[in-house]
């Protein structure tokens, strides 16, 4: 996005991302081609909003606020969901955001701290002050986040669960066990499924190659993923897993669990009887579609909402500050907070982005995939790989011909992001892209 | 920090975030030429006015934003009152968006303005650059605009 200062100054911001399948949309109706559409169709109403709200010189706060509410407005019109709707507009806000930081010399940090911004809370949430933002800004952000190891439903836990002819061989570890070894993990999300006995034979394993590799104390977090349709049918598998000795050391370590109900239902009173009495806190994540969700969660008994770029980056800091604001009246043990989580968010834009939002919020750790699903900056252009590398030798190893995250001890280091930029400096290499206008949905079957 | 799109070709118009001197320290760009209405004089007082559409004093700080909104089209341009000595503004906000009926209760800026659901409230207080020495005596001279009844 070209923008131009008041003061007649000219830059670039850049925002980026993977159209993900079904997550922002679920409905099984509809195919990889559909999610894709429809993602595009919201980036499409998102880009003709952003262009009308910021004809004229305005805070970026206020241009969001307008955008968004035209987003929010056409989105349902053209059969998109509030998540689908929030994901087009969150690439604008990163590119503003990026834009600003980049004008003003100031990293993500700086940009909030300085309120070049001008995130005005109280025009979103009324009871909000001004001191509940700057009160988190304030603070010192991580140098190093810890990682959290997304373990998949299908994803092997040893080398036993892959077949012969499946190892990738790329350098990479492919199964839990590997990745242990290799990255020195000790945060990790474990997806179940609501299958009921089969989640419990699936968490056995895992609890089993955790308990064996790692002699410290290691910590969990459970994802629900949508898959329950009822607070009884998770509660019976908290129940299974209490009675399982298996997993006495895996059940201590669990800090939270995500999302267990399906979006459906994650909101209303009736299906979350109950909820306040689990005795794990529950954070939501699909159900983060509207600026309001979290206040409607926390009043069923919800403690938390995740953090993705893709949901919104303002929407982000405004649930950061109403969780500074609710927490004074809290009692201890019964705080809220944010979670950071991941939809496949890859090098090096999305991903640093990504990251600048959740050290700003002062997260000391975030569920990461991009670099378990996808080999490295292998998408990314020679170029690519040599500037990041160049620029940001704490977060990725390797040059131009190939790299990857750099996880030492299970964190990584992201001192370098407290550069310009929203994320930092880097430049992606947009010669090397396919305009939107060439490319087609057909390009990726062949490819498959 | 403000920023727009870059490239999109609009008149600035005033900034209801800024104070009174910023606005005035930051006329907006002239339309390259003045736009062609079709002619409809009216007679106002004394006068011939090419249209009868004005605008008033308030959002207007300086002559440059007069001549803006003229080459836009507006007919009836009011100088603000002027003082012998220079005085400050109110601070900001100085005009602010209200609702039509119940002007205690103020509006976000409107995407689009209907006239039928909002209008404005002003209070810039008693504005006035200096007299003399390359203030509003000048300026209006070398715009050659009328001289203002003090």
């Amino acid at each position: 996005m070209e923008v131009e200062a008041a003061d007649g100054r000219r830059g670039r911001g850049y925002a980026a991302d993977s159209l993900a399948p079904k997550w922002f949309d679920k409905d099984p109706a509809k195919t990889f081609h559909d999610d894709v559409e429809d993602e595009l169709g919201a980036i499409r109403i998102a880009h003709q909003a952003y262009l009308e709200a910021a004809q004229v010189p305005r805070t970026v706060f206020q241009i969001w606020l307008d955008a968004f509410a035209e987003c929010r407005r056409l989105g349902p019109t053209r059969q998109l969901n509030p998540l689908t709707i929030s994901f087009g507009s969150s690439l604008f806000e990163r590119a503003l955001a990026d834009a600003a930081a980049r004008l003003a010399g100031a990293d993500a940090i700086g940009l909030l701290r300085h309120d070049l911004l001008e995130i005005r809370p109280g025009a979103v949430h009324r009871e909000l002050e001004q001191g509940d933002f700057e009160c988190w800004t304030a603070a010192p952000p991580p140098q190093t986040l810890a990682v959290r190891h997304t373990i998949g439903l299908l994803d092997p836990i040893t080398a036993a669960d892959v077949p012969a002819d499946a190892w990738l061989r790329d350098g990479l570890p492919q199964t839990l066990e590997d990745c242990i070894r290799t990255y020195g993990l000790r945060y990790f999300k474990v997806k179940v499924g609501g299958r009921g006995d089969d989640d419990i034979a699936r968490l056995t394993a895992v609890a089993a190659t955790l308990d064996r590799l790692i002699e410290e104390p290691y910590v969990v977090s459970l994802d629900g993923n949508e898959q329950y349709k009822s607070l009884d049918d998770f509660a019976t598998l908290l129940e299974a897993m209490h009675g399982a000795g298996a997993l006495s050391r895996f059940r201590k370590s669990i800090l939270f669990i995500e999302q267990p109900l399906d979006r459906a239902v994650a909101l209303e009173p009736t299906a979350t009887r109950g909820l306040a009495a689990i005795s794990l806190p529950l954070v939501i994540d699909e159900s983060d579609g509207e600026l309001d969700a979290f206040r409607t969660a926390v009043k069923l008994g919800y403690r938390g909402v995740s953090t993705k770029n893709c949901k919104g980056i303002f929407k982000s800091f405004l649930n950061r500050s109403l969780v500074e604001r609710w927490n004074r009246r809290r009692n201890r043990g019964r705080e809220l907070f944010m979670s950071a989580e991941d939809l496949t968010t890859l090098a090096v834009i999305p991903l640093q982005q990504d990251l600048a939002t959740v050290r700003a919020l002062g997260i000391t750790h975030a569920e990461r995939n991009g670099h378990h699903y996808v080999k490295g900056l292998a998408h990314c252009s020679p170029r690519e790989r040599n500037l990041a590398t160049r620029l940001h030798r704490d977060l990725y190893c390797g040059d131009g011909s190939s790299a990857r995250l750099r996880i030492e001890s299970g964190f990584i280091r992201v001192g370098s992001l407290s550069a310009p930029g929203y994320g930092g400096p880097f430049e992606p290499d947009l010669s090397s892209m396919i305009p939107l206008e060439r490319w087609s949905f057909a390009s990726l079957e062949s490819m498959s | 920090m403000e920023l727009r799109v870059a490239g999109v070709d609009v008149l600035i118009a005033y900034r209801l975030n800024r104070s009174f001197a910023w606005n005035a320290a930051h006329p907006p760009s002239l339309p390259a030429r003045p736009r062609k209405l079709p002619e409809a004089p009216v007679r106002l007082f004394d006068r011939s006015l090419e249209c009868p559409v004005g605008i008033a004093a308030g959002p207007l700080p300086t002559t440059r934003w007069m001549q803006a909104y003229a080459r836009l089209g507006y007919g009836l341009l009011t100088y603000r009152t002027v003082r012998t000595v220079e005085r400050a503004a109110a601070p900001a906000p100085n005009l602010l968006f209200c609702r039509l009926g119940d002007p205690a209760v103020t509006e976000p800026t409107p995407r689009r303005l209907d006239p039928a659901a909002v209008t404005w409230a002003v209070s810039f207080g008693p504005a006035s650059a200096a007299p003399s020495n390359g203030g509003w005596m000048s300026r209006g001279r070398a715009r050659g605009l009328p001289k203002p009844n003090s």
